[in-house]
């Protein structure tokens, strides 16, 4: 009796993923300034880039460096395209390399907050605390494992910050301030 | 008749029963491979094993591709809506990208592209430490390992350039090839459908159907192309069986109107049939659907005999049994041994396929005429009683013209001058595809598949020698060297080849020196930014292709890496390229294999050499008759060869492409047609029931070989024309040639 009632009261429970959209704002566009450090192994200091971002909803994610270099990333749901004052540095096309999604939806889903879509690569513990909300995501088994040891993320009406830890040793904060 | 014979008949037969009754009971072995129909490589066994293993990856396979707006969840109620125990399917190899890479990581150091190699030949070293700065700098710039180990990721860029080899990827738990899903399945037991049922196909189709109509689903893997043969060969065997089993049940019955007869000559074609099929699964192990197919119209021919005896018997039917066989027995027998001789001239081909159904059909006609003579005299007694039907048909004989003299002549220059005409019309035509004969709809969407995850070409490819792994290895980075020039020429798409992943140890030793020596020259240039203590570089020992054969992803390259040989196999190469590849066997150890183009140029070879051989035939026949019927040989041969010119002058205004097999079948028509002949020389003062048994026999046939025209398999559709027209012509023309005797 007592655990039928236990159970509806969790299943009456928001869950995190609704807890957190319900704080984010309804944005068909994000857009903003980005300060990124980058602690790389074997380097002295950290590794310190600045620029804007924009994040457009079912379109993708412009990433403009302004310093130290300037270079551009695009990311669309079917291509990642690097460009440095207009030449192309790399492209990556899903229809030729179908993962390329995979890194696409991730970069996304990070930038606008989808925790509904980053459960399906990482489990997400976190807490809401007022207008404020915490994320901690721990990559499932597969390829991403690899690569990351845990991103947390951090915001309250948009993403304020990315922290990517990584299993070579690396991190990467992004903090974001979106206009 | 002679009793040792009926009783050593009878033992045969009776094993033949037991035998059968086995065989019918679940012993039977039916093949429908159609590769088991291709003759095999006349010049390399190593050939046939590169082409049997890379068969075999696939011979259980069924695969689906999912083309559409939302391929993903199509492809889900796909999956869902497939309701059968046949196929189940295969589960996505587990992490199968990470065991590579880790296998693959500890030998990062000598690992590069040709693109890479070339690159990082001319860029600066001020370039490079940039490049590899701003590779950083981008947000999803995680890496594999320390920065100093590969401050350029050449390693992560070599493998997703070998990840290019297939177009296919695992992505979020689907295999995905561009924006296609593909599905994968394996067929529980045999996809045999034996019963005429496409229960594969059924069940694909019903899954299909669930999917939004805009979806695109294209099915297919060897399975298919098997059970869509042995439905088509089930009807077939059917409408070839069965029809011809009726018109002789039909022609009796009008001869003769009595059950003896009808079941006396049901049980010599049956007795015959079932001879065929035993000994073939005992001399092949197992049975060919084809030779099924060809082996129906045995049916129609091996009754000959039988009929002969019944229409003797209907004429004089005060002669005593015995010695009624007696008289009638050398030209059964010489009628026997020339059909055979002319099936005994498909198994001289190098065709498997041929030689099944020379087998079948030759044994049949050898037991059918066992029964006849070891049988009939003793289960057939009683009177054969006259019939309308038969008097009447006898007696068409007498009004038959006989062509003699200026008539004769103005005949065969007419019939010359139209064979002639039809004769040049004839374009002959020597490829594969008169071996198989799949369903268009499965093979446009095999070739669909084929484009969009990228298969190589099947039937043409390189084959490598050397006397170890690194001398392979090497021979083939040599062959590869050129057929980049190909690649760049656009004349090729490109090929799969074990030493793209794994370089041969001299070049990984060259690749070691490359990537060491960047990576020394971009620390060097950025050692302002890095720590002081910069690790060693990485110690690695020669990666062997066994440590990539043993990881998931590289055991579907095993094909590739036989015992005794490499195998390279190219996607879409051009028609150009394919006719210059041969230059390329100049290389060491490296071969070019074409079976289409083998297969081709062989039964080309065959389709002249036995045209040639045929002259021969009718020699050695020619003497064969001289021999029993002297200066009036030339009648028995004649129809035949008349038949066979104007058979060949149809094929011809029909434009059907002119193959070995209609000259096979020519074989035929020459060791058959002349039976009638014989029959009509051999009894000269017994036209009339001659000429009766010739007709009920020639009727038969023609409708059985006629039957065989049905067939969507192009080689049984030859035999098919062929022979039907061939058969026509030759009885009717029978007569022509042989006067009446006079009127006593």
């Amino acid at each position: 009796m007592n655990t039928a009632l236990l159970l509806l009261a969790l299943a009456a429970e928001p869950t995190l993923a609704e807890q957190v959209k319900a704080k984010l704002a309804d944005k068909a566009v994000i857009t903003g300034t980005f300060d990124q450090s980058k602690q790389v192994k074997g380097f002295k200091r950290p590794l310190k880039s600045s620029g804007t971002y924009e994040v457009k909803r079912g379109v993708g994610v412009t990433w403009k460096t302004l310093a130290p270099f300037a270079s551009e990333l695009t990311v669309s749901a079917d291509q990642i395209r690097s460009t440095q004052d207009g030449a192309e540095v790399f492209a990556l096309d899903a229809k030729t390399e179908p993962t390329v999604r995979v890194i696409t939806q991730l970069l996304f889903s990070l930038l606008a907050g989808d925790l509904n879509a980053l459960s399906s690569h990482f489990e997400a513990t976190g807490s809401v605390t007022g207008k404020d909300w915490l994320i901690e995501l721990k990559p499932k088994p597969g390829p991403l494992e690899k690569i990351f040891l845990r991103i947390s993320l951090k915001g309250d009406s948009a993403v304020r910050s990315v922290h990517m830890q990584e299993q070579s040793g690396d991190a990467t904060l992004i903090s974001l301030t979106p206009n | 008749m002679n009793p040792r014979l009926t009783f050593a008949w009878t033992l045969i037969f009776a094993a033949l029963v037991a035998h059968q009754i086995y065989l019918w009971s679940g012993g039977l072995q039916v093949e429908s491979d159609l590769l088991e129909l291709l003759p095999r490589s006349e010049r390399d066994e190593l050939a046939e094993s590169a082409l049997r293993n890379l068969a075999a990856s696939a011979s259980k396979q069924v695969v689906v591709l999912v083309t559409g707006d939302d391929a993903p969840a199509e492809a889900k109620k796909f999956e869902a809506a497939l309701k059968t125990e046949q196929l189940k399917p295969i589960p996505l190899p587990d992490s199968a990208g990470l065991q590579l890479l880790d296998a693959l990581l500890p030998y990062r150091d000598r690992l590069l592209t040709k693109a890479q190699r070339e690159r990082l030949a001319t860029e600066t070293p001020d370039a490079q430490a940039t490049l590899a700065m701003q590779l950083l700098q981008q947000p999803m710039s995680q890496r594999l390992g320390d920065f100093r180990d590969d401050p350029l990721q050449l390693f992560p860029e070599f493998l997703r350039e070998r990840a290019q080899t297939t177009k296919v990827r695992p992505v979020n738990g689907q295999l995905m090839a561009g924006d296609s899903v593909l599905l994968r399945y394996e067929v529980q037991g045999s996809a045999m459908a034996l019963d005429g049922e496409p229960r594969l196909k059924t069940a694909l189709d019903a899954a299909k159907a669930a999917l939004s109509p805009k979806t695109e689903v294209s099915v297919g893997g060897v399975p298919l192309f098997a059970e869509a043969a042995s439905v088509q060969a089930n009807a077939e065997v059917s409408t070839v069986g069965f029809g011809s089993l009726a018109a002789i049940i039909l022609i009796m019955w009008l001869a003769f109107r009595s059950p003896r007869p009808l079941i006396l000559v049901v049980l010599s074609v049956v007795s015959g049939v079932a001879a065929g099929l035993s000994v073939c699964v005992l001399v092949f192990g197992k049975v060919h659907l084809m030779t099924l197919v060809f082996g129906a119209s045995l049916v129609g021919v091996a009754e000959d005999y039988g009929i002969h005896y019944f229409a003797s018997r209907q004429a004089q039917p005060r002669r005593e049994r015995h010695e009624l066989l007696q008289h009638l027995t050398p030209g059964l027998l010489l009628a026997m041994l020339t059909s055979v001789a002319g099936y005994v001239m498909l198994a001289i081909t190098p065709m498997p396929g041929l030689r099944q159904v020379a087998l079948f059909s030759a044994t049949g006609l050898a037991a059918a005429f066992a029964t006849v003579l070891a049988w009939f005299p003793f289960l057939d007694s009683g009177e054969v009683k006259q019939t309308r039907f038969a008097t009447l048909w006898a007696g068409t004989r007498a009004k038959w013209p006989t062509l003699t003299g200026l008539k004769l002549v103005v005949t065969l220059l007419v019939v010359g001058a139209v064979a002639t005409f039809g004769l040049l019309k004839l374009e002959p035509q020597d490829d594969v595809r008169g071996l198989q004969s799949s369903p268009p709809e499965l093979l446009n969407a095999q070739r669909t598949i084929a484009e969009r995850i990228g298969l190589p070409s099947p039937a043409q490819f390189f084959l490598v020698r050397g006397d170890n792994e690194g001398e392979r290895l090497a021979r083939e980075e040599a062959l590869r060297a050129r057929l980049d020039a190909f690649v760049s020429e656009k004349k090729l798409v490109g090929y799969d080849a074990v030493s793209q992943w794994v370089p041969s140890p001299a070049k990984q030793l060259e690749n070691r020196a490359v990537t060491l020596g960047v990576r020394a020259a971009v620390l060097e240039k950025l050692k302002d930014e890095l720590d002081e203590d910069v690790p060693a570089p990485l110690e690695s020992k020669v990666l062997q292709v066994d440590t990539l054969l043993k990881t998931s992803i590289g055991a579907a390259l095993k094909p590739l890496w036989l015992a005794d040989a490499n195998v390279v196999m190219l996607h879409a190469p051009s028609r150009e390229a394919l006719s210059e590849f041969a230059t390329l066997e100049a290389l060491p150890g490296v071969r070019f294999v074409d079976r289409t183009g083998d297969i081709s140029s062989l039964m080309k070879r065959w389709r002249v050499g036995m045209t040639e051989l045929l002259v021969a035939g009718y020699v050695i026949i020619f003497a064969a008759l001289w021999w029993r019927f002297r200066s009036r040989a030339w009648r028995a041969l004649l129809p035949t060869f008349i038949a066979s010119a104007i058979a060949l002058a149809v094929v011809g205004f029909l434009g059907e492409p002119f193959s070995l097999f209609h000259v096979l079948a020519l074989w035929l028509l020459l060791a058959m047609g002349v039976d009638y002949g014989i029959f009509l020389l051999e009894h000269s003062e017994e036209q009339g029931e001659a000429w009766l048994a010739v007709g009920l026999g020639a009727v038969s046939t023609l409708l059985s070989f006629g039957l065989l025209a049905v067939s969507s398999t192009q080689a049984i559709h030859a035999f098919g024309v062929t022979l039907g027209v061939g058969i026509t012509l030759v009885w009717l023309m029978s007569p022509l040639f042989v006067p009446l005797p006079e009127k006593k």
